[in-house]
């Protein structure tokens, strides 16, 4: 890897891996599935903020960062992401007030054949919200927080670190530990709660915020979760964790999609210290770098026709309520909030809020400023009703809770 | 080396490392774990680190968080692969 930085829209080029084809098939089916980090603020829309200064920011960060204007090109097996999409724009639209659902503008697809693939949007005042979003397909959540961070240095007047690497998630796991496959994913878990309640189309999302650091977090609300009643009484819950895999090579500097899944079968008497330990074995014998038993197949598969093989699966899993995990759990934890400082711009919460996608059953996201975590659980509006979610989330916020 | 001098190199080895515990007083008994000074990916530094340090292999199947929780934990735990 080298450490140039990819600063050449010309050069800059991804093969679209497994992960991200999977993506794309859900994209069609389902428009909107973005990554989307929401920044709050309580203070009127400062000097550092306004609409002029942003868009010279984002343009300076998509200049070092590509990765950010991608589309999609070619076919088959050579299928890739290329750097000649749009710059990101910024959406300046109404105020966001608290209490009230996100903006349409916040469910707009993000198109990956024409661009662009990553936009910000900034919500007016009293008390504005920055949103930056992009296509799941070509960002994972750390990725967009690189590039979010990159437009807050430009803000700042610092210099920015780019992008020095452009490999897939696959790409990365084949140099890093070889091509080493994880079992093919079954459907076999049932959601967590029985869904007699519960109809509509898309998603319900409920967000709590706790005060104080939260150790065990991803372990504590696997258990929660474990615990939780369960449609079928199976004896174990499984989580899928998505890990970063930058951490093994932190001299990575990427926006690319390099998250691939840790799988936990969690037992409901099983304490948090015991998962806790299960997921730091996990991270050391790097059980998430592994390639998905398709992964060569899948790539000459036409679009079209992966399409309709995520369809019918979909399909199949929404008929049977049976799904390969019972949750998404996520946490992205930031030592400070001093990356996202934009001079005097204060911030009173960030959290990752989620895209009107309905393939997973249920999705936990956690996001940890210094002392302060926002927790976001969604999940169909098919398989849980408001009380439901209301019961769960309650439930998995008390579990946490310092 | 005795506990002592050990514990002195572990934090020493903490503060350097984890850039998290700047301005922690970190003493033998200092919860790194419980009070999410140390988060999971941490950890793995961590015992990659001691390995490093120390020429010793941690059986990660082995060990339990609670050798991990604090300086003095670690210590005994590097004295017992030392020995």
């Amino acid at each position: 890897m080298s450490d140039a930085f990819l600063s050449s829209a010309e050069t800059y080029e991804r093969q679209v891996s497994f992960n991200e084809k999977l993506y794309l098939a859900s994209e069609l089916l389902h428009p909107g599935l973005c990554i989307q980090v929401v920044f709050e603020t309580s203070c009127p829309v400062s000097e550092d903020l306004c609409p002029e200064r942003l868009r010279a920011a984002i343009q300076a960060a998509t200049a070092l960062n590509p990765g950010a204007r991608l589309i999609l090109r070619g076919a088959l097996g050579w299928l890739r992401w290329v750097a000649r999409g749009p710059i990101p724009p910024l959406r300046v639209i109404k105020a966001w007030a608290k209490g009230q659902p996100p903006p349409a503008e916040l469910e707009r697809p993000l198109c990956p054949k024409r661009g662009p693939t990553c936009e910000v949007v900034l919500t007016q005042a009293p008390q504005p919200v920055l949103v930056f979003r992009a296509f799941h397909g070509v960002m994972d959540a750390r990725g967009l927080m690189h590039f979010a961070e990159e437009v807050f240095r430009a803000l700042r007047g610092e210099d920015l670190v780019g992008t020095n690497d452009a490999s897939s998630d696959s790409e990365f796991v084949l140099a890093q530990v070889g091509a080493k496959r994880r079992p093919a994913l079954r459907d076999d878990h049932a959601p967590l709660v029985s869904p007699q309640s519960a109809e509509g189309a898309g998603i319900r999302w409920r967000r709590y915020s706790l005060s104080g650091p939260v150790p065990g977090l991803v372990a504590k609300i696997s258990v929660a979760l474990a615990s939780y009643e369960q449609v079928t009484r199976e004896t174990t819950t499984r989580i899928m964790i998505p890990v970063d895999m930058r951490h093994y090579a932190p001299q990575v500097r990427s926006t690319s999609n390099l998250s691939n899944p840790l799988f936990l079968d969690v037992h409901p008497e099983e304490g948090w210290r015991s998962v806790h330990k299960r997921i730091v074995r996990g991270l050391l014998k790097k059980e998430a770098m592994r390639l998905d038993p398709n992964e060569e197949i899948a790539r000459w598969i036409p679009l079209g026709l992966f399409k309709q093989l995520y369809r019918n699966r979909t399909a199949r899993q929404r008929r049977s309520r049976r799904y390969p995990m019972s949750a998404l759990l996520t946490h992205v934890a930031l030592r400070d909030a001093s990356a996202f400082a934009g001079c005097t711009q204060p911030f009173s919460a960030y959290y990752f809020m989620p895209s009107p996608n309905d393939a997973l059953p249920l999705c936990v996201s956690a996001m940890t400023v210094g002392a302060h975590t926002e927790l976001v659980v969604s999940a169909p509006s098919f398989l849980l009703g408001e009380r439901q979610l209301d019961q769960l989330g309650a439930a998995i916020a008390e579990a946490v809770s310092p | 080396m005795n506990e002592a001098q050990l514990l002195g190199e572990i934090c020493a080895l903490l503060l350097k490392e984890f850039p998290q515990l700047q301005g922690v007083e970190l003493s033998a008994d200092t919860e790194l774990i419980s009070s999410g000074l140390l988060d999971s990916f941490a950890l793995v530094n961590l015992i990659a680190l001691l390995e490093e340090a120390y020429r010793v292999e941690l059986d990660v199947e082995e060990i339990e968080l609670e050798a991990l929780e604090s300086p003095g934990a670690i210590a005994a735990l590097c004295l017992e692969a030392l020995a």
